[in-house]
């Protein structure tokens, strides 16, 4: 087989084996990788009533038919289960290094299934699967765990793991790779809690065998020249990081500032990519094979370590209202060591200070109070005090005190970093996300604040829907490639469509790779309807209350039209349940 | 001259073009005071590879890059600027910057007015006028003399102008013996308008070329461009329609998008793309110009006026 490896490696940690099995090629086809693949093994092999942190779920690692190939981004992987959460389909998607291994490895998914009896980590090197004893290893930090599984395996391996949110069994715990990078949201370190797995280290010696190299390096270049045109992708983010959008979205009044009550925090520069630069940059890192490198190497509060992304500076910074950048950079690591989404942490946290200026909890946490902040992710993530519940996330804790409006989530997933009263379709996307609430499913922001591919006016609604479910769809198509989806700034889906065909030998044109796009849309969306997962909306708040100042003044989320026209060019009925003939048109 | 752009105006534009098609009205350009020659090469390699119109580069750069596309038997034509960016030069000195980038082995210049004296020109008097008028008759025709038969496109820095002075610099550049007329150097306040390309095709007509240049980066852009100015198949056509853009591998890449769906055209408020919205960066006599004739529109709808109130910046 050429592009994907044509191999699942099933390990049962109950009965401690790891079989090799072959993968339908129908099934590559159709769902490609990654996100795809993840989806449709989830779909066939846990029921969608399974209890999230039970031994019948499964942790699903995918890559995709790009992975390893050299194709630009390419050096992702994906991760999917049922979230504990959300309740969702969900996948959470990671960069570093940790990716190639698998494919190198000769892999396109590695299943986990079952409970192991006491902790333990696993090594997986090729064909061959070692099942080690972790207990030294119990409430170690990510950063030891990933040190001390190296000594203990082999140095040139690489690490996903999870820190002491995760074996704790925290829903915002997440898994760590690369001791950087993290597969953050849903809840997926409590999964691989659960199952009693500290951490696995893969290290694979083959590579993919492309079908047509010729035609697959041309591909590849004309891609690559794309990334480095795109104003994007050649100079905001290398120069920038993520956090260039900081005083973007912060100049549109859509910077979610005090958990969502306002769209402009004052003190945007001091936590903005610029600062970051001037104040505890070091130097760029990169995923692998990635030609953007947005990642940021800092140093803060005496230690060295990656981030702060975007998400991660609004979410401890104009989330919480903390202007500190060295103390957010703080925050972010602790939350890597801890193994926490800091999306989740940093909201939770948000919306925990407004309860408490509310009255709604005794406890007195103050917005702007950045020492407060750093003390509750080290309760957070050891699940001590106040911590305990609020590891649990926003919904959770807020629903503990009957105060759920304030949890501004979306089926208990918290909101990202874009106010939709600012920016419309990303309301519309936030709402209708099979995870909950994410910017990644569809990223509006592209469309709506930074005119990629085309700038669509961010307050309107009208033909959001439309562009909504373009961009839900080729995202599903890219996550399951699995390249970033920062590639998709400078790529268009023929682009992609070209290195899947020259890699595979399979002719993919543009529309086939929306439309496997759609099918992965429509197949999450059949889970969540079978698992009884709430409709699609937003909290109460974006939805009546106008923003007070600034460029989106005046606005809350039109959501109620964009979502009638949303489900009828899905093909859904009026609850957001695919129809038969849509999943039908779809071979589902 | 105001303009409205409705979606079907729009949404009709893009089954007309192929990639290649957008590709061969691209003039590929590289204008920066710091650029280095690999870039140049580059830039030539690219033009090939897409099939660009041709590569715009200024006339110091003319000569590597014929040499590099001779080196490499590449089908690319160069395109020289001259007198750029500020169009201050002595008549002379543009005709000898001329005459050399031809000699260099440039097939097309692409001139700048002397915009102050187009703007003089429209309060002159009598005798004056006329003194001026010739002056800029001369500007631009000693530069097609030295052109010697080549394409010579001509700037007018549209973002400096009022309509009457655009139209006037369009009328003088085709009295010249212009072959285009083109709106900005990317390094003035305001960059290619559908309502100043409009204008200009009206004045200039249909034999003439319009050259649509300055913030132009995907391929929406262009279709407004193209709406404004270049919106039949005669016209369509690299002889009488060219986009000056740095950003044309993002225009190309950017064409397939807008085949997935029609979402991405809407009825927007017209002030979007209207001039009077880009007067930041204006002298403030233009800016008064400009800012008389958002406050006199004549074709916003009292809601759009209530949005453009709500929303002072579009």
């Amino acid at each position: 087989m050429n592009g994907w490896c044509g191999k699942l490696l099933r390990i049962n940690l109950t009965e401690k084996t790891g079989k090799v099995e072959n993968l339908d090629e129908n099934i590559l086809r159709n769902f490609i990788g990654g996100r795809g693949l993840g989806a449709k093994l989830l779909y066939d092999e846990v029921k969608p009533e399974t209890e999230p942190l039970s031994a019948e779920n499964k942790l699903i690692f995918t890559v995709g038919p790009l992975t390893a190939t050299g194709a630009p981004t390419a050096g992702r992987y994906s991760i999917t289960s049922k979230s504990p959460l959300t309740g969702t389909i969900f996948d959470s998607n990671s960069g570093g290094h940790f990716g190639l291994e698998i494919k190198k490895a000769g892999y396109d998914a590695v299943v986990i299934e079952g409970t192991a009896e006491k902790l333990t980590y696993l090594f997986v090197n090729d064909e061959n699967v070692r099942f080690e004893d972790a207990s030294e290893l119990a409430g170690l930090d990510t950063h030891t765990t990933t040190d001390k599984v190296l000594a203990g395996t082999d140095e040139r391996a690489r690490v996903a793991c999870i820190g002491p949110a995760g074996e704790k069994l925290g829903l915002i715990g997440c898994i760590i790779n690369d001791r950087h990078r993290a597969a953050g949201r849903g809840g997926l370190g409590a999964v691989m809690g659960s199952k009693n797995l500290k951490a696995i280290a893969v290290l694979g010696t083959g590579s993919p065998a492309i079908a047509q190299p010729e035609r697959f390096e041309a591909a590849k270049k004309l891609a690559q020249e794309a990334i480095a045109k795109n104003p994007v992708t050649k100079d905001a983010l290398p120069n920038y990081g993520t956090a260039v959008l900081v005083n973007v979205i912060n100049e549109i009044g859509a910077l979610p500032t005090k958990n969502y009550q306002e769209g402009i925090f004052k003190d945007a520069d001091a936590i903005s990519g610029e600062t970051i630069r001037e104040r505890i940059f070091v130097r760029r890192s990169a995923c692998g094979h990635c030609p953007i490198a947005c990642g940021r190497v800092t140093r803060a509060g005496g230690e060295e370590g990656e981030g702060p992304e975007y998400e991660t500076v609004w979410a401890f910074g104009a989330d919480c209202g903390v202007n500190d950048i060295e103390k957010i950079a703080i925050a972010n690591y602790k939350c890597n060591r801890y193994g926490l989404d800091t999306i989740s942490t940093g909201a939770t946290i948000a919306c925990a200070m407004e309860l408490s200026e509310r009255g709604v909890i005794t406890e007195y946490i103050r917005f702007g109070n950045a020492d407060a902040v750093l003390q509750l992710i080290d309760k957070i993530g050891s699940m001590e005090g106040i911590g305990e519940k609020l590891a649990m996330g926003s919904y959770r804790f807020a629903k503990e005190y009957g105060a759920e409006e304030y949890s501004m989530s979306v089926k208990g997933l918290e909101l990202p970093a874009y106010d939709p009263r600012g920016v419309q379709g990303m309301g519309l996307a936030y709402a209708t996300s099979n995870r909950g609430g994410c910017h990644l499913r569809g990223y509006m922001t592209a469309p709506e604040v930074l005119g990629n591919p085309y700038m669509v006016d961010r307050l309107k609604t009208e033909g959001k829907a439309g562009l909504t479910v373009l961009l839900q769809n080729i995202s599903a198509a890219v996550d399951s490639l699995v390249l970033c989806r920062f590639s998709q700034f400078g790529l268009n889906p023929e682009h992609y469509a070209e290195m899947l065909s020259a890699a595979t030998g399979i002719d993919y044109s543009d529309t086939d790779l929306l439309l496997a796009g759609e099918r992965i849309y429509n197949l999450e969306r059949v889970y969540n309807v079978r698992a009884r997962v709430p409709g699609d909306t937003l909290p109460k708040r974006l939805l009546t209350e106008k923003l007070k100042e600034g460029h989106s003044k005046g606005y809350v989320v039109e959501l109620d039209t964009m979502l009638r026209q949303y489900y009828e060019i899905r093909g859904w009925d009026e609850n957001g349940v695919p129809l038969k003939e849509t999943l039908k048109r779809l071979g589902l | 001259m105001y303009l409205r752009i409705s979606k079907s105006d729009l949404a009709g534009i893009p089954p007309k073009l192929t990639k290649e098609k957008v590709a061969g009205l691209i003039d590929h350009t590289e204008l920066k005071p710091h650029v280095l020659t690999k870039k140049i090469h580059s830039l030539c390699d690219e033009a090939e590879r897409y099939g660009f119109a041709s590569i715009c580069v200024n006339s110091g750069r003319v000569k590597e890059a014929t040499e590099y596309i001779r080196a490499k038997d590449l089908d690319v034509l160069v395109c020289s600027v001259v007198g750029f960016p500020l169009g201050q030069m002595k008549i002379e000195a543009k005709a000898y910057e001329t005459k050399l980038a031809v000699e260099d082995g440039a097939e097309e210049i692409d001139t700048v007015i002397n915009v102050g004296k187009l703007r003089e020109l429209s309060t002159a008097k009598g005798q004056e006028k006329e003194t001026i008028r010739r002056f800029l008759l001369n500007d631009v025709g000693e530069v097609v003399k030295a052109a010697d038969g080549k394409i010579v496109k001509v700037i007018l820095e549209t973002g400096f102008l009022t309509d009457e002075e655009i139209a006037e610099g369009c009328r003088i550049s085709v009295e010249a013996g212009a072959h285009f007329v083109k709106t900005s150097t990317g390094f003035g306040p305001m960059g290619a308008l559908p309502a100043h390309l409009k204008l200009m095709r009206e004045t200039a007509g249909r034999k003439k070329g319009v050259k649509a240049s300055g913030g132009v980066t995907n391929f929406l852009d262009m279709v407004r461009c193209i709406y404004a100015c270049a919106n039949d198949e005669e016209l369509l056509n690299p002889v009488y329609f060219r986009i000056g853009t740095s950003s044309g591998i993002n225009i190309v890449n950017t064409v397939s998008w807008l085949k997935y769906t029609d979402n991405w055209f809407i009825d927007e408020i017209p002030c979007r793309y209207c001039p009077s919205n880009f007067v930041s960066k204006l002298p403030e006599e233009i800016k008064d110009y400009y800012v008389a004739k958002c406050r006199n529109c004549q074709i916003l709808t009292p809601a759009e006026i209530e949005e453009r109130r709500k929303h002072h910046k579009l």
